[in-house]
C-alpha cells in the first residue's frame, strides 16, 4: 500500500467516524428537555460538548501530524500547513466563543473577570497561527531562542565560565523576560553589562592575556548582539500583545453590549466574521503609527546585527575546514562581477568597432566601385 | 429561552462538525490536486543574459499589432501573475486582442548577484531586451507595459531612452514615494523610510524573499494570514476552486531573493529620498528627467491597492512631459488588478484599445 493509499484509507475512516459521531449524538434537546430546564439541559450537554471537543481536538491533531509526515511529497505542502494552522486557530477560537456565550449573558456578567480568565490562552491561540508565517530562520529563532541562548553561552564557556557563575540567575531572568516580564529583562541586561564591565571588560584590556582574545571578543559581540535582539523582540512582542489584549477586552465588552441590545452574533461563524475585522483594524491602526515604523526598523536592525555577528563567529570557528568561507565567496563574486563588467564593456567596444569597420568597408567598396567606373569611362574615352 | 439556547447549541455543534469535515475534505482535495500550473500561454525564449530571460509570446490572432509591446514586471514576485491561469490571464487576453507581446523574466537572484545594480537592470538588462525586441520585430520603436516596480523601471528607462518607446503604459507602479508614505494604506512606504538598508544589504548580500513576504503579509495580517485560509476551507469542495487557490498562493509564496545593491538603491533613492519625483535620480551618471517622457502615457491604478497606494501612482501623469496621457482607475486591489473578474473584462481591452489607437 502506498503512502497515498494509506492516507486515503485513513481519510475515509475519518469521514465515516465523523458521520457516525454526528448521527450518534442526538442534538435535538427539545425532545428531551422541558422549557423550564434550561440549566439542566446546559449541564447535561456539557459532558457531551466536552467529549466532542476533545475528540475533535485529538482527531485534528492526529490529522495534522499525519499530514506533516507527507512533507515534500506534495507541491502544496506549505499551503496545507498554513491551512491547518488557520483551522487550528479557528477551532481554538471556537472554545473561546463557547465560553464567551456561557459567561457573558447580559448586564450582570462581569467582562473583566472573563478577560482575566482568557488573557493568556487567547494570546497563545492567536500568536501560534502568525508564528507559522515567520521566515523559517526567524521561526526557529523564536521557537528555540532559549536553546540559542544556551548554545551561545556554551560556545564561550571555556573562557567565560567564571563569569557565567551568575548564569543560573541570568537564565532565570531571561526565562521571566521571555514570558513578558519587562522588568526582568532590564535587570538581566543591567546585570550582564555590570558583570562584563567588571570582569571581562577589564581582562580584555590586558593585551597579552590570551592568544584567543580576538575570538573571545567575537563571542562576546555575538552574545551582546543576541541579547539586544531578544531585548528588542521582547519590546516588539509586548507592543503586539498590548493591541491583542486591548482588542480582546473590547470584543468582550462589545459582545456584552450586543447581548443587551439583542444583536449579538448567534453562531460561531457570525462571531468569527465579527471578530477578525476587529483585530485587523486594531493592528492596522498600530502599524500605521510612526512609532511602529521605528520599532520595526529596530527589530530588523537588531536581527541583522545578530546575523552579522553570528556569521563572523561561525566563519572564524570553521576556518580550519577545507571549504571556502562566505568572505572567500564574496571575493570570488566581486571578481566575477568586475570581470563580467569588463567583458560587457569590451563587447560594446567590439560592436562599435565592427560597425565602424563595416562602414569603412562600405565606403571603401563604394570608392573602389566609383574609381572603377572612372577608369572604365576613361578607357572608353 | 431554552429553545433559543438549544438551537444555538445545535447550530454550534453542526458548525464544529461541518468545519472539521470541510477541513478534511479540503486537505483531501489538495493532496489529490497534483501541481496546478501557471504561466502556460505559449511563448519562446529569444534572449537571455545572466538570470534575465526574454520571451516572445506566440500570437493568437492573424492580424497582430505592428508595434511590439514589452512587459516589464517587478523584481519582487514573479511575472507569471499576468498569466496565472488560462481563464484569468491578462497576457492571453492581450494576445487575443491582437498585441504582439514580449516579457522579461528576471529569474531568481542568488548570492553571486549581490553586486548587480539598479544601473544594470535599466542600462543593461532592459536596454538589451529592448534592443532584441526591436531587432527581432524590425520595428523602430516599441510599447512598454510596466507593472508595479517594473512600471517604475519602465518610467526610468523611457525617460532615458524616449527615442525607443512609442507608448508607455504603467500599471500599479509606484512613482511618488513620499505621497505613498503619507497615504493611510501606504504601510510599506512608511516602514521602509526607517530601515537601515545599508546594514541589511551589507550583512545579507542578497535579501531573502521570505523576509519580504512577511512584510507583505503584515499589510493585512488577519486577512492574509488567517481569513483567506478559513474561507477557502468553506469553498474547497471543488477541485477547480482548490486549484485556483493553490495557483494564487504558490505565486504569493514564490518570492525571489533581491539583488542586494539594487535593493539598497531602491529603498534609499525611492522610498527614503523620493529621487525620481524630485528629479535627482541618476542612472549611470545620467539624471532621470521624467519630463523627457513625451510619448503617449497610460497610467493605471487600483483604488483599493494596499501595496502601491493610488496616491503613489496618480502623480505620474503630472510628472511626464506628454500631452497625450490618460489616468484610469479600477475598483480593485493590487492583486485584483491581474485576476479579478472586473480586470479580466475591462483591463486588457482598455490597454489593447489604447495601444492600437496609437499604433501608427
Amino acid at each position: 500500500m502506498t503512502q497515498k493509499d494509506l492516507l486515503g484509507s485513513w481519510l475515509d475512516f475519518q469521514k465515516k467516524a465523523f458521520d457516525f459521531w454526528q448521527e450518534s449524538i442526538d442534538i435535538n434537546p427539545q425532545d428531551k428537555v422541558e422549557d423550564k430546564t434550561t440549566n439542566i439541559f446546559e449541564e447535561s450537554m456539557k459532558p457531551v460538548q466536552e467529549m466532542i471537543k476533545k475528540w475533535v481536538d485529538s482527531s485534528t491533531d492526529l490529522y495534522s501530524q499525519g499530514i506533516k509526515k507527507f512533507n515534500d511529497a506534495y507541491p502544496q505542502q506549505e499551503i496545507i500547513n498554513k491551512l491547518l494552522s488557520g483551522a487550528n486557530l479557528y477551532q481554538n477560537l471556537n472554545k473561546f466563543w463557547e465560553d464567551l456565550k456561557l459567561n457573558i449573558t447580559g448586564q450582570d456578567s462581569d467582562p473583566n473577570n472573563f478577560y482575566e480568565k482568557w488573557n493568556q490562552d487567547y494570546l497563545k491561540i492567536v500568536s501560534n497561527n502568525f508564528a507559522s508565517f515567520l521566515p523559517e530562520q526567524m521561526r526557529k529563532f523564536f521557537d528555540e531562542s532559549l536553546d540559542i541562548y544556551t548554545m551561545t553561552t556554551a560556545a564561550g564557556n571555556n573562557f567565560s565560565k567564571p563569569w557565567l557563575e551568575e548564569a543560573p540567575h541570568l537564565q532565570n531572568l531571561l526565562v521571566k523576560s521571555m514570558n513578558g516580564d519587562q522588568a526582568a529583562y532590564i535587570e538581566f541586561n543591567k546585570l550582564w553589562s555590570d558583570k562584563f564591565a567588571s570582569s571581562f571588560g577589564k581582562i580584555f584590556d590586558i593585551p597579552q592575556f590570551s592568544m584567543n582574545r580576538e575570538q573571545m571578543q567575537k563571542q562576546m559581540k555575538l552574545f551582546n548582539a543576541l541579547i539586544n535582539f531578544i531585548n528588542i523582540i521582547n519590546r516588539f512582542v509586548a507592543v503586539l500583545v498590548k493591541v491583542n489584549q486591548e482588542t480582546l477586552e473590547k470584543i468582550i465588552k462589545d459582545y456584552q453590549e450586543m447581548i443587551i441590545a439583542g444583536n449579538n452574533p448567534k453562531t460561531f461563524k457570525e462571531f468569527y466574521e465579527y471578530w477578525w475585522p476587529q483585530n485587523e483594524a486594531a493592528y492596522l491602526k498600530l502599524f500605521a503609527t510612526p512609532e511602529f515604523s521605528k520599532l520595526l526598523a529596530q527589530v530588523l536592525e537588531a536581527g541583522v546585527n545578530f546575523k552579522k555577528e553570528y556569521d563572523n563567529f561561525l566563519e572564524k570557528q570553521l576556518k580550519f575546514l577545507p571549504y571556502p568561507s562566505k568572505t572567500d565567496m564574496d571575493s570570488v563574486y566581486k571578481t566575477l562581477d568586475t570581470l563580467k563588467r569588463e567583458v560587457r564593456a569590451l563587447k560594446k567596444e567590439i560592436a562599435v568597432l565592427y560597425e565602424e569597420f563595416a562602414a569603412l568597408k562600405e565606403t571603401k567598396s563604394k570608392h573602389i566601385a566609383k574609381s572603377g567606373n572612372v577608369n572604365k569611362s576613361a578607357k572608353e574615352d | 429561552m431554552s429553545v433559543i439556547l438549544s438551537m444555538d447549541m445545535e447550530k454550534t455543534f453542526n458548525e464544529i462538525f461541518a468545519a472539521q469535515k470541510k477541513l478534511i475534505r479540503s486537505v483531501d482535495v489538495l493532496l489529490n490536486l497534483g501541481d496546478p500550473q501557471s504561466d502556460t500561454t505559449c511563448k519562446d525564449l529569444i534572449y537571455e543574459e545572466d538570470k534575465m530571460q526574454l520571451f516572445h509570446y506566440q500570437p493568437l490572432t492573424k492580424k497582430v499589432c505592428k508595434v511590439p509591446t514589452l512587459i516589464i514586471y517587478a523584481l519582487v514576485n514573479r511575472q507569471y501573475m499576468m498569466d496565472i491561469q488560462q481563464d484569468r490571464s491578462v497576457i492571453r487576453n492581450l494576445l487575443e486582442l491582437g498585441l504582439d507581446l514580449y516579457i522579461i523574466d528576471w529569474g531568481y537572484p542568488t548570492a553571486q548577484d549581490k553586486y548587480v545594480t539598479l544601473d544594470d537592470y535599466i542600462d543593461v538588462y532592459i536596454e538589451n531586451a529592448v534592443n532584441e525586441v526591436l531587432k527581432r520585430s524590425g520595428a523602430e520603436k516599441l510599447n512598454i507595459l510596466g507593472v508595479c516596480q517594473g512600471g517604475t523601471f519602465s518610467a526610468i528607462y523611457t525617460a532615458l531612452n524616449p527615442n525607443k518607446v512609442k507608448n508607455l503604459v504603467t500599471m500599479v507602479a509606484p512613482i511618488d514615494f513620499e505621497a505613498g508614505a503619507k497615504s493611510e494604506n501606504g504601510l510599506l512606504f512608511k516602514w521602509s523610510q526607517e530601515m537601515n538598508i545599508d546594514n541589511m544589504v551589507d550583512t545579507y548580500g542578497v535579501i531573502p524573499g521570505e523576509l519580504l513576504n512577511l512584510g507583505f503579509d503584515m499589510l493585512k495580517p488577519f486577512q492574509l494570514m488567517l481569513n483567506k485560509y478559513i474561507n477557502i476551507i468553506d469553498n474547497m469542495d471543488s477541485p477547480d476552486t482548490a486549484a485556483n487557490f493553490v495557483r494564487m498562493d504558490k505565486w504569493i509564496l514564490d518570492s525571489p531573493d533581491q539583488a542586494g545593491e539594487t535593493y539598497r538603491r531602491f529603498i534609499k533613492d525611492f522610498y527614503q529620498e523620493n529621487k525620481l519625483v524630485k528629479g535627482t535620480l541618476e542612472i549611470s551618471d545620467r539624471v532621470v528627467d521624467l519630463k523627457n517622457i513625451t510619448m503617449p502615457v497610460l497610467t493605471i491604478y487600483g483604488e483599493q491597492d494596499h501595496i502601491v497606494p493610488a496616491s503613489a501612482t496618480i502623480p505620474f501623469n503630472d510628472q511626464v512631459g506628454s500631452t497625450d496621457k490618460e489616468l484610469v482607475a479600477f475598483s480593485v486591489g493590487h492583486i485584483g488588478m491581474y485576476v479579478s473578474a472586473q480586470s479580466q473584462n475591462l483591463l486588457a481591452p482598455k490597454i489593447a484599445e489604447w495601444i492600437m489607437k496609437r499604433e501608427k
